[in-house]
């Protein structure tokens, strides 16, 4: 079970949340039982992490620091005496770690100043057991690894083929406090057991350290999970049904970084207030490969390709799954119902409507009646929105009650310009929007002339639609991916990151 | 404002306030007729003055119904000219609307009506925040009213809101439940004969936790909007009960007297909101409204602000309170869409003689008057519109009779020629059952 906005949020369950912006309180994401058979879409994302980016991943999955981790060891049995090393549980911080990938392999090099490690010394003579404690430590050591990509249990994983190789300054011992460990064997080195004790140790736990599975840490977890629409209205609640799949080499290491393609499915259950059409057929076409040269100068992290025909598929979904129903989650006029808006901003006297005993709060709800279409423009660095048959409801207080003044229905083309700066998402910025064919539908308003209601529902839909598009990260929310570049191509919305 | 409007208010507010007959003093009326009447110098007796009529289309404000003496009677408001008419009429008997008088400069435009067996009395807050109660009998003739003031005894202050309720019991006394500018329910009453002096006043509820034991967290965090807001009060000969909304805490409360005085519950205090509408509690409790059925249960229709839909409480225990919901808002569009409609504002319960009750309320997103009945064989209830002619439903109430049927008002809005707004009074008939 997933919870919702948990930090296992994974990256198809991004996508139900695309073009349409809700909180975390608006959906709920959790793992699916449906077997309903999916049609994935091959190469739906792609991503590469660059070297730094794969530093910083290493960074994120041990958060904690370098863990030298070691189960006791015999080191001596003779003589009716039995000598016990360890264990080892200590976290030690790296004086510098540095990730060079390679073709199919990641090398690592970690660098420890002034390391000791601190190790218990037994020593057992029939009954009698002594405990000392020893600190095992050199001015320096150094550990190179090698971890190459590997199939895993949950996907392509990290893991150390070759024995890492370290290299250290002289290693000295000395006690930690009183120590009563009673007359040693004249034939056991102390040193050299303990020693050798502490390297095996640094060695075995960089194999630890290194075995990690790069796309969860990223977040993207491959499974199949429903976004449900959280709504206090029956008619909004629709379920968004998603599944990444990693194909066989989807993953994989070059000089320039971890480079990953995913194959991505989604399908709906419809909400009540969504248009009655059915979720088109889904089209191929993939994300285009990540040309490294396209982070240039950018000093970033990671790169995601989000294929055209995935954010299409997800509008489709966002409004077939009751998303886009907005406006209406709180029929209430609390201070704090951020769906209000002032009156005054409507400007209702276009309308003829100023006559009207109004309260000072009104609302826009949006209802699709039509499935809208992304065209990527990337002569224009844009993308183009067709909306058809939406409705725009214009609510305002009468008579201390929410009343429906206007209703407006009409074709909307906009351009949506991909925006950086933001944490965690891609912003749209809505530049321009053309109206076509619009309708008003009032009792109350005086008839305006048709450019007056044109002008008057394009200044509106701007209110509307303002913040309301945006594209989640495809990765966990806690990974804090500032969106420094966007880029729209002629297959996908290229976005690049920094952590 | 008409000129035919404003002298036609003048000659009513003269009318009015006359009293005694200087010109005819050795006549009937020597001695000064009691307050509400004036001296008819034909008869030269005390009577009630005969009010202006309203001759243009009557105007729907406000509007609030009752049957009195086999009719229907109306009282709404123009907005224009302020002026607060008066209608009698029935389904084939045209109606007759008279002006009763005109709102304060400041009151808000709301009237309250109520019948018993005895007399009607129509109320509205004139100059000062005061009420002006206007009475007759039930079946007196309906151009002649008498009007009056509620003054309050010295030492005692008051001033109304836009939220009162009038209640007439069957010697023909009368009680107002109103929301003080202070922020408290509180009760003036009269026993008949009315007149100027001899209010009463009492407290019904300020809110404070002592009031029934009731609570309201919100209130005590500092938000201070208090209770009382859009009393319904229903007086039987065993006592007297009114429902309205804890605005800080959105609650639905019931006050009813008692030998100790009154007694304060709370009847709903709103389902938990989903995190979606900023979680916590429904805001339940406007517009509601209370009445009896023929066992003596009370039901309460009334609307829940956050979920937009109309629900009604009931309790055989006169303290469990079920809750049902009666209409949600939910209806198809034109596009074969699923809509949230905002329902259940302005609710009005009665009950017919089988004790099956109705309820008339607002559809606040397709504008039109909506009623709600209860299916004889209680497989739910049955709901449509009973009024859709353009921009309906506000203020809507009704009334039945198994004699003529039901009645329901409420104020249309709409445009004149000239693209200026109006407000009309509709009235929509049904049969009895």
């Amino acid at each position: 079970m997933i919870d919702r906005c948990s930090s296992t949020i994974l990256i198809a369950s991004c996508i139900a949340l695309a073009l349409v912006s809700l909180s975390c309180d608006e959906a709920q994401i959790r793992s699916s039982t449906s077997t309903q058979p999916l049609v994935f879409q091959e190469s739906g994302l792609r991503f590469l992490v660059t070297p730094s980016g794969l530093e910083t991943l290493y960074g994120r999955a041990r958060p904690e620091g370098f863990i030298v981790s070691a189960e006791r060891r015999e080191v001596w049995r003779e003589e009716g005496i039995v000598i016990e090393a360890g264990p080892i549980e200590q976290v030690l911080t790296p004086s510098e770690f540095v990730t060079t990938p390679t073709d199919g392999a990641v090398e690592t090099t970690t660098e420890f100043d002034s390391l000791e490690l601190l190790v218990a010394l037994r020593v057992r003579r029939g009954a009698d057991v002594r405990i000392c404690r020893k600190g095992v430590s050199t001015d320096s050591a150094s550990v190179n690894a090698a971890a190459e990509l590997v199939e895993g249990d949950s996907g392509p994983t990290f893991a150390v083929t070759r024995t890492p190789v370290l290299a250290d300054d002289d290693w000295a011992i000395r006690d930690i406090g009183a120590c009563s460990q009673g007359e040693l064997p004249i034939a056991f080195d102390l040193e050299s057991a303990l020693v050798t004790y502490a390297r095996d140790a640094m060695v075995l736990s960089t194999v630890e350290a290194l075995e990690t599975s790069p796309l969860d840490t990223l977040g993207v977890v491959l499974d199949r999970i429903e976004v449900r629409r959280i709504s206090a209205f029956e008619p909004n609640r629709g379920t968004a049904l998603l599944e990444g799949r990693l194909p066989e080499d989807g993953a994989e290491v070059t000089p320039m970084g971890l480079t990953a393609r995913l194959d991505t499915a989604l399908d709906v259950e419809r909400a009540g207030c969504a248009p009655p059409v059915d979720l088109p057929p889904s089209q191929f076409l993939s994300a285009a490969p990540i040309d490294p040269s396209a982070l240039s100068g950018t000093d970033a992290d990671v790169a995601f390709a989000i294929g055209g025909n995935v954010l299409n598929r997800s509008a489709h979904v966002t409004a077939l799954g009751g998303f886009a129903c907005r406006g209406f989650e709180d029929v209430s006029a609390d201070d704090g119902n951020g769906e209000l808006i002032p009156t005054d901003e409507l400007l209702l006297e276009e309308l003829g409507l100023e006559d009207l005993p109004l309260g000072e709060r009104s609302r826009v709800v949006f209802r699709p009646g039509s499935l809208p279409e992304l065209t990527l423009r990337p002569e224009r660095g844009d993308l183009l929105l067709d909306w058809d048959e939406v409705t725009i409801d214009i609510y305002s207080e009468l008579f201390g009650v929410p009343t429906r003044i206007a209703t407006l229905e009409t074709s909307v083309q906009a351009t949506l310009r991909p925006r950086a700066g933001e944490p965690g998402f891609v912003g749209f910025a809505v530049e321009t929007i053309d109206v076509l064919e619009v309708s008003l539908d009032s009792d109350l308003a005086v008839e305006p002339e048709a450019q007056v209601v044109e002008s008057w529902t394009r200044r509106t839909l701007l209110i509307a639609l303002e913040d309301l598009f945006n594209f989640p990260l495809p990765v966990r929310p806690d990974s804090q991916i500032e969106v420094v570049r966007t880029e729209v191509r002629s297959d996908d919305l290229l976005v690049i990151g920094r952590f | 404002m008409t000129s035919t409007r404003l002298i036609a208010f003048i000659v009513a507010a003269l009318g009015a306030v006359s009293a005694g007959c200087p010109d005819n003093p050795g006549g009937p009326c020597a001695t000064e007729c009691e307050e509400g009447f004036v001296c008819d110098e034909t008869t030269a007796t005390c009577v009630r003055p005969t009010l202006p009529t309203w001759d243009d289309e009557p105007p729907g404000r406000g509007s609030r119904v009752t049957i009195a003496g086999g009719l229907a009677v109306t009282a709404s408001i123009d907005p224009v000219s302020r002026s607060v008419v008066t209608g009698a009429g029935l389904r084939d008997v045209p109606f007759d609307f008279r002006i009763l008088g005109r709102l304060g400069r400041t009151a808000p435009a709301r009237v309250s009506i109520d019948a018993s067996a005895s007399r009607i009395a129509i109320v509205w807050v004139g100059e000062g925040g005061r009420f002006r109660v206007a009475w007759r009998e039930s079946t007196g003739r309906h151009e002649r009213w008498s009007v009056t003031t509620v003054v309050p005894p010295e030492g005692v202050t008051y001033a109304a809101t836009e939220h009162f309720d009038v209640g007439v019991d069957d010697a023909g006394g009368v009680q107002i439940a109103y929301r003080d500018r202070d922020r408290t329910l509180r009760l003036v009453q009269h026993p008949e004969p009315l007149g100027t002096s001899g209010w009463t006043f009492a407290l019904i509820d300020d809110g404070s936790p002592t009031a029934g034991g009731t609570t309201c967290p919100e209130r005590e965090a500092g938000s201070r909007q208090g209770v009382g807001f859009e009393p319904d009060l229903v007086i039987r000969p065993e006592n007297a009960t009114v429902t309205y909304q804890d605005v800080d805490c959105g609650d639905l409360r019931i006050a009813s007297t008692t030998s100790d005085g009154w007694r304060v519950s709370a009847i709903d205090v709103g389902d938990p909101l989903p995190s979606s509408s900023g979680g916590g509690t429904a805001r339940v409790g406007r517009f509601s409204s209370l009445s009896f059925d023929t066992t003596g249960r009370p039901h309460v229709a009334y609307n829940d602000e956050s979920f937009g839909r109309l629900l009604l409480a009931t309790t055989e225990t006169g303290s469990d309170w079920n809750v049902e919901i009666v209409d949600r808002g939910v209806t198809l569009d034109v596009g074969s869409r699923e809509r949230k409609d905002v329902v259940g504002a302005f609710a009005a319960i009665s009950f017919d003689e089988r004790s099956l009750p109705s309820i008339t309320y607002l559809d606040a997103t397709s504008t039109s008057l909506r009623i709600a009945l209860r299916s004889s064989n209680d497989e739910g209830w049955v709901r449509r519109a009973l009024d859709s002619e353009g921009a309906v439903g506000f203020f809507a109430d009704h009334a039945y009779d198994a004699t003529i049927g039901r009645v329901a008002v409420s104020e249309k809005l709409s445009r004149d020629d000239e693209g200026a707004l109006v407000s009309q009074l509709r009235i929509i008939w049904e049969e009895g059952t």
